[in-house]
């Protein structure tokens, strides 16, 4: 990309025109890039105020005095340590079950073959089509029949069988992979379940890792299910925690931004990490159209 | 050779073993279709034509359900504000994020991390990013009001009026969905040949033309991508205006599925909920079939 770049367009200050074309298109781009970020830069700024710095008239972006007490006191208030234990606990065990399974039925849809294997395909297909709110109540009067509810089963148990996004997008993946290596692996005397584990899951770790993030953080942010299925204070999840600290504290905006601060912070560390995988993930969704 | 002819004399051929194996490998997701999908869509349906509250058992009434859904004032109420939110949200997600991809197209420096704040808002917690929205959105100490009346506007009841409500939960949602909608047009723009572009230099376009005649039509497939999934998604919208408004002040920003959560899970009118999620469900497949329908319109898929 950056041969390109030089090749197109002078990076020196040569073409007076381009510069100036460049430089504009830069204070656009940091406008916006200053309203994407502000709702977050206003809530630290927020966080840190005290209870009637909070009010003041007019608004100060860098808080005088900054105190910090809000953070603990939030961080107590919600029981944040077990909401983030409970938000994990969730989400890496739906996340890892999902993966491998999902990764597991995408090869058997993209390297083998067997009657009405196309047919179940389009009932995989199918399914992504009926909008979740059709199936939500009915699942959870089984769940209420199964006494899970205000367990986390609900939430990991129907992501063990894989989902119907993630297998797609797996056996987009898989179907570039050249047949040959699963022959020749054939010919070793290997079966599928070993190509699928020692040969083909290997060779797809980068889309697994952009799925995988996906999916944890689509698990870790869910909202409505955790809601419908936990209800003790103990099983909460972050949002549920979040939701519920701003039902008690509606008038205290500085702790509410302090709860805001703590449990968006996993989630921006693992997007700064991850980026790139993130961005990968997006763009094989996009596929799809 | 030799392996092979001796596995001939067995019933369990190579093949025929292969093939098991695979249907097992792919038996996971049907089993759980099974369970999480096909048991539940029927369940639904009989669900949507009993009476039940969860305690006694249901009680078979027929369409009743239906009649009270299409009778009720609420269906037309609840299916004007999720279009309101879509006529906002989709439109103004995609202009923006087309915009940013076109700027960001132009080879310019640190497009990267441009690319990583733009696309920020999309992947943090929802609930989150509402609290801190709600907080600007605060009629008395927020900020966008703090900003009006410094400029010496009327402050504005942002969440609290109900004119304002739906479309102030709608920006929150432009400005959270435009990074997403980024970058899959930037994937887009990515896949147009530049030679398009030098034999239209050649033949003197301007940008507006060279931008008119070649990017946009060969935008089309993401465009319609992003217009559909956004459709779906959206007008299956919840947890913005849960969160921010609880579905108030009045019914002014009740949403389809606010209005099944509610019917199910505070009412516990188990039937109703049901025949107001097939109603949700039977608006979205004839929204979408109809932009498949369209799509030959204006969808340029030769390239």
């Amino acid at each position: 990309m950056m041969s390109e770049q030089v090749k197109h367009t002078p990076v020196h200050f040569r073409g007076k025109r381009l510069n100036v074309r460049h430089l504009i298109l830069h204070i656009v781009l940091l406008f916006v890039c200053f309203i994407s970020m502000f709702p977050f830069i206003w809530m630290i700024s927020s966080s840190l105020k005290n209870s009637s710095l909070i009010f003041s008239y007019p608004p100060q972006l860098i808080p005088n005095p900054v105190s910090f007490s809000n953070y603990p006191e939030a961080w107590k208030a919600t029981n944040m340590s077990r909401a983030m234990l409970n938000s994990l606990f969730i989400a890496v065990t739906a996340t890892v079950g999902n993966c491998i399974v999902s990764s597991m039925v995408a090869y058997g849809f993209a390297k083998t073959n067997f009657k009405g294997k196309a047919v179940c395909f389009m009932i995989v297909m199918s399914t992504m089509m009926v909008p979740f709110q059709v199936v939500l109540i009915p699942q959870f009067i089984i769940f209420r029949n199964f006494g899970w509810i205000n367990t986390f089963y609900p939430l990991i148990v129907p992501q063990l069988f894989g989902t119907a996004a993630n297998v797609f997008m797996m056996r987009q993946y898989m179907m570039k992979i050249p047949d040959d290596f699963r022959d020749s692996a054939f010919i070793d005397g290997c079966g599928h379940l070993r190509i699928w584990f020692q040969i083909i899951l290997p060779m797809c770790v980068p889309t697994l890792v952009s799925l995988g993030v996906l999916t944890f953080m689509g698990h870790w942010n869910n909202y409505l299910g955790p809601m419908i299925y936990l209800n003790s204070r103990k099983n909460m999840t972050v949002p549920l925690v979040l939701r519920t600290f701003k039902g008690n504290y509606a008038t205290k905006w500085n702790l509410l931004m302090a709860a805001s601060c703590i449990a968006l912070a996993p989630v921006i560390v693992l997007y700064t990490a991850c980026q790139k995988f993130i961005i990968s993930g997006i763009m094989l969704g996009g596929i799809k159209g | 050779m030799s392996v092979n002819q001796a596995q001939k004399k067995n019933f369990w051929t190579l093949e025929r073993r292969n093939s098991i194996i695979g249907f097992l490998m792919v038996s996971p997701i049907l089993i759980g279709i099974l369970i999480f999908f096909v048991v539940p869509v029927i369940f639904s349906l009989y669900i949507s034509f009993h009476e039940w509250d969860m305690l006694h058992e249901p009680s078979f009434i027929g369409i009743e359900n239906y009649k009270t859904v299409f009778g009720g004032e609420m269906l037309g109420i609840i299916f004007k504000n999720t279009f309101v939110y879509c006529i906002i949200a989709i439109p103004g997600a995609i202009f923006f994020g087309l915009l940013l991809a076109l700027a960001m197209n132009a080879k310019i420096r640190g497009v990267a991390l441009y690319r990583s704040a733009f696309f920020m808002p999309n992947i943090t917690t929802t609930v989150a990013v509402c609290i801190v929205w709600s907080w600007l959105y605060n009629k008395d100490y927020g900020l966008f009001n703090n900003i009006l009346t410094m400029v010496g506007l009327e402050p504005i009841g942002w969440l609290t009026t109900q004119a304002w409500a739906m479309p102030s939960v709608a920006i929150m949602t432009v400005w959270q969905a435009m990074g997403y909608d980024m970058i899959l047009l930037t994937a887009g723009l990515k896949g147009i040949d530049e030679t398009y572009y030098e034999a239209a230099m050649i033949d003197g376009a301007n940008g507006w033309q060279r931008f008119r005649k070649i990017t946009l039509p060969m935008l089309t497939p993401t465009l319609f991508f992003l217009l559909v999934t956004h459709c779906i998604s959206y007008m299956q919208m919840f947890d913005a205006a849960f969160i921010m408004t609880e579905g108030g002040p009045g019914y002014a920003t009740r949403s389809i599925v606010m209005q099944i959560y509610n019917t199910a899970f505070e009412y516990f009118r188990m039937g109703e909920a049901a025949a107001y999620a097939w109603v949700l469900f039977a608006v979205v497949f004839v929204i979408t079939i109809f932009q498949f329908q369209l799509q030959d319109k204006w969808v340029n898929y030769d390239v």
